[in-house]
């Protein structure tokens, strides 16, 4: 039987626990987004001093695991004198973990923009920033959302590897209370349950917007549609 | 501080390399054969088997990683379950691979053209047949960069279970860390492993993906 009343007792480790995780990928998540949305464009400017570093870049994050990438934020900085807290580390790895993987997204986000908008922008004599404040990246963000919310409900699942550097987030908790209780499947099932609501929220999410997306480019085309056989 | 060669250091980390390895092709083997199972259940909606399947590959994709490993290998020995690192390395890798494939195999069950089925069905083949030599040809052609993408997966997942214990590449290059403290030096080249093994695994990936497109 379920014991409730240790979930109870433990409630609140579990809350603060939950609320370690929240900070944590919110944190990197606003980082990694400012990252990936910078490298993104500037790899979009095809000058070949910034986009083979960031070729490099994105070719490590992504063929390496991100427990060895902690491990080199962690252990590898201080070796070259900056010194961190664990908690900084997580945020460093994390933020840089998720950023490449956003700047490939924002990459393909901007790809996929028509050309028209950035000769339409010229042609009303906006400068550059403009262009991409006003115009370009309100679409490209629009278009990208749904890979946007995947990729930060895989960085939420991606935290629990702060375990390792005994930050206390879900998963340590989970870990240290199942070894001071003996009581695995509440201490276990209580964080695989916030987990998996976590996980539940993204993915509805992601499809509900996806789906809004799919209507707006019907009901569009089908307004061109009706325009074409008016005239 | 105890000295320990570069080409010491580089040759021990390739031994513990092929340990990782080592857990590819049984991990795949039962991934790709469960997974397609999985995929073919909740493709016809078998009762109950395919809200099972569903409720097994939706909690695995929930859950991180470690959190399953810590789950298998702290959590069941509790109940009277116990494995060892091993067995906990290849339990869990197997669970995720599986979960995360049987996805990747259902996706490449619906893009196949239901003409495929019809035409098997008429030419009165039965669903043994209809599967091995029609729609599963197909499917494979069609998940094979996600496929490989999930390799390259598996291989980055072996360093997380360094931490139950298993000696791989992670495990030792922590252990040299230890003797040499230079870890920039011994994570350096764990990473070089990694993208060794990883790098031509996805641009592969791509490629397979950019033909598949034309």
């Amino acid at each position: 039987m379920l014991d409730f009343r240790l979930i109870g007792q433990y409630l609140p480790d579990f809350l603060s626990a939950l609320w370690m995780t929240v900070q944590i990928s919110l944190l990197s998540g606003i980082i990694s987004l400012i990252l990936g949305t910078v490298l993104g464009i500037l790899s979009l400017l095809e000058y070949k001093v910034i986009n083979v570093p960031i070729k490099l870049f994105n070719g490590f994050i992504r063929s390496s695991p991100l427990l060895v990438q902690l491990y080199l934020v962690h252990y590898g900085l201080p070796a070259l004198g900056i010194l961190l807290v664990a908690f900084q580390s997580a945020i460093i790895a994390f933020s840089l973990n998720t950023g490449s993987y956003i700047s490939e997204i924002v990459r393909g986000g901007l790809n996929s923009i028509d050309k028209g908008q950035y000769e339409a922008s010229k042609a009303l004599g906006l400068s550059w920033n403009k262009t991409m404040l006003k115009v370009i990246l309100p679409q490209v963000f629009k278009r990208i959302l749904p890979p946007l919310i995947s990729q930060f409900s895989y960085l939420i699942k991606d935290t629990s590897l702060a375990a390792v550097l005994a930050i206390p987030e879900i998963t340590y908790m989970a870990r240290s209370i199942s070894s001071t209780t003996y009581k695995p499947i509440e201490s276990y099932g209580v964080p695989m349950i916030m987990y998996f609501i976590i996980y539940i929220i993204f993915s509805v999410a992601s499809k509900i917007i996806l789906n809004a997306q799919k209507r707006t480019v019907k009901e569009n085309s089908g307004n061109l549609m009706g325009k074409k056989r008016a005239v | 501080m105890q000295e320990i060669s570069f080409i010491n250091q580089v040759s021990r980390l390739a031994l513990a390399f092929l340990n990782n390895l080592a857990f590819l092709p049984i991990v795949l083997a039962i991934g790709i054969v469960i997974g397609i199972l999985l995929a073919i259940v909740r493709f016809h909606k078998v009762p109950v088997l395919s809200q099972l399947a569903t409720i097994f590959v939706e909690v695995i994709r929930g859950s991180p990683f470690l959190m399953i490993v810590f789950v298998i290998y702290f959590g069941l020995p509790y109940l009277g379950i116990k494995f060892d690192s091993i067995q906990t390395a290849i339990i869990v890798l197997s669970i995720t691979s599986t979960a995360y494939l049987s996805e990747v195999f259902r996706s490449g069950l619906l893009a196949v053209d239901k003409g495929q089925y019809e035409a098997s069905d008429a030419l009165g083949l039965n669903f043994y047949k209809k599967y091995t030599l029609v729609i599963l040809p197909q499917v494979m052609k069609i998940t094979m960069p996600s496929i490989v993408g999930q390799i390259v997966m598996t291989i980055k997942d072996t360093s997380i279970v360094s931490l139950v214990g298993v000696v791989e590449i992670v495990r030792t290059s922590r252990q040299i860390m230890q003797l040499t403290h230079r870890p920039l030096e011994a994570f350096g080249i764990v990473a070089c492993f990694f993208i060794l093994v990883c790098y031509p695994l996805i641009s592969f990936s791509k490629r397979l993906e950019k033909r598949n497109e034309r």
